[in-house]
């Protein structure tokens, strides 16, 4: 049912909106490039946004984003230092882009005129 | 090792002779009226039997045993290997021992002030609980103490043989086996994931303790998100299905 909605929603033109947590993911995704897998993009969200997940919280993300259509996945060679696992790698499309720039802009217009209130524009 | 195989002999004996002494504690405080004397006699008992071993470990084995410890921590440090005598059970043993004393000495003021008034049932109540309690504490902190002179031995053989005992590195065993409770389209990746992660940046930063505590924490966090995704999707495929039925 959520699938249904959420499909027809992004039919009438405008992206779905991304939370917080997404955003962080699709930047992140964005920022590591061919080199977007899991424990990569954790390891991202840990040093660079300062943001503690855990890894299952990062792939039913990954997955709610996928569904939406936002990003795309493919599985990569077995190597040895993950035991023999496989590496899943995502890719931002289209749609996730447009998305992460809606949220953006609208973070983006909410933001101006309050960085004084914020502290200057330091943060 | 000889000193070593002494010392957990003797500790054997102590542990024993001192779970009687207890069990004539709690019997003479038991039948205080009559029995009495089992009482006073098993304090005595005690008291003697902890002046001998005292004397007897430190005159024969302790000697002998602290210039090894000695060694032994030496030889860690060197080798930066896992010290058998520096774990968590140590200090546990440590704090057993001081606990069994208080809770011994306490039981005694107790039976000591619980004598002849008939206002008592309190104090005689309690001294019987700290006897017990007493007993037990004894058992835990011997089999402790027998485990870490197991251990320094098994090392000091190990050391012989020409093998350096080193902390393990993988990751936990039984977090590992809990990953099984990820759901199948996950669970190759996620895996995969955590053991790249472990090994390559939080084993170095943090060290095998750190490590294993940081993969246990992971493991539990990971699933609660994967089990409540997957739950919510068989939740939904239920009403889908009972809808089209």
């Amino acid at each position: 049912m959520f699938y249904i909605v959420s499909m027809q929603s992004r039919t009438n033109g405008k992206p779905e909106p991304l939370g917080e947590f997404e955003a962080l993911v699709l930047m992140a995704v964005l920022r590591l490039g061919s080199d977007a897998y899991g424990m990569r993009i954790h390891h991202e969200l840990e040093t660079t946004a300062g943001r503690r997940c855990s890894l299952g919280a990062l792939y039913t993300t990954l997955d709610r984003l996928e569904t939406k259509g936002y990003v795309s996945s493919h599985v990569g060679e077995p190597t040895s230092e993950r035991g023999g696992r496989a590496k899943k790698f995502f890719e931002i499309r289209a749609t996730g882009a447009a998305a992460l720039k809606q949220s953006y802009a609208a973070t983006l217009r909410m933001a101006r005129g309050i960085e004084p209130l914020l502290g200057g524009a330091s943060w | 090792m000889v000193a070593l195989r002494q010392y957990q002999r003797l500790l054997f004996t102590f542990a024993i002779t001192s779970i009687a002494c207890g069990v004539l504690m709690v019997a003479g405080n038991i039948w205080r009226s009559r029995m009495h004397w089992m009482h006073t006699l098993g304090f005595l008992s005690w008291l003697g039997i902890t002046a001998i071993a005292s004397v007897l470990a430190y005159r024969y084995l302790l000697k002998e045993f602290i210039p090894t410890y000695e060694k032994v921590e030496e030889i860690c440090l060197f080798l930066g290997a896992r010290c058998p005598f520096k774990t968590a059970t140590t200090k546990l043993v440590a704090r057993a021992v001081v606990a069994s004393l208080l809770l011994c000495a306490s039981a005694e003021i107790a039976s000591l002030l619980a004598g002849g008034s008939k206002s008592t049932l309190l104090f005689r109540e309690a001294s019987l609980i700290f006897e017990m309690t007493f007993i037990g504490g004894a058992i835990f902190v011997v089999r402790n103490l027998v485990k870490i002179v197991h251990r320094t031995s098994g090392f000091l053989d190990e050391l012989e043989s020409g093998r350096i005992p080193q902390e393990s590195t993988n990751p936990p065993r039984w977090a590992k086996f809990l990953l099984l409770l990820v759901p199948r389209r996950y669970r190759e990746h996620l895996i995969g994931d955590l053991e790249e992660e472990y090994s390559q940046i939080v084993l170095p930063e943090f060290g095998p303790r750190r490590a294993r505590l940081w993969y246990w924490w992971q493991v539990l966090a990971s699933l609660i998100p994967l089990v409540w995704a997957e739950a919510k999707r068989l939740a939904g495929l239920v009403v889908i299905w009972k809808s089209v039925r």
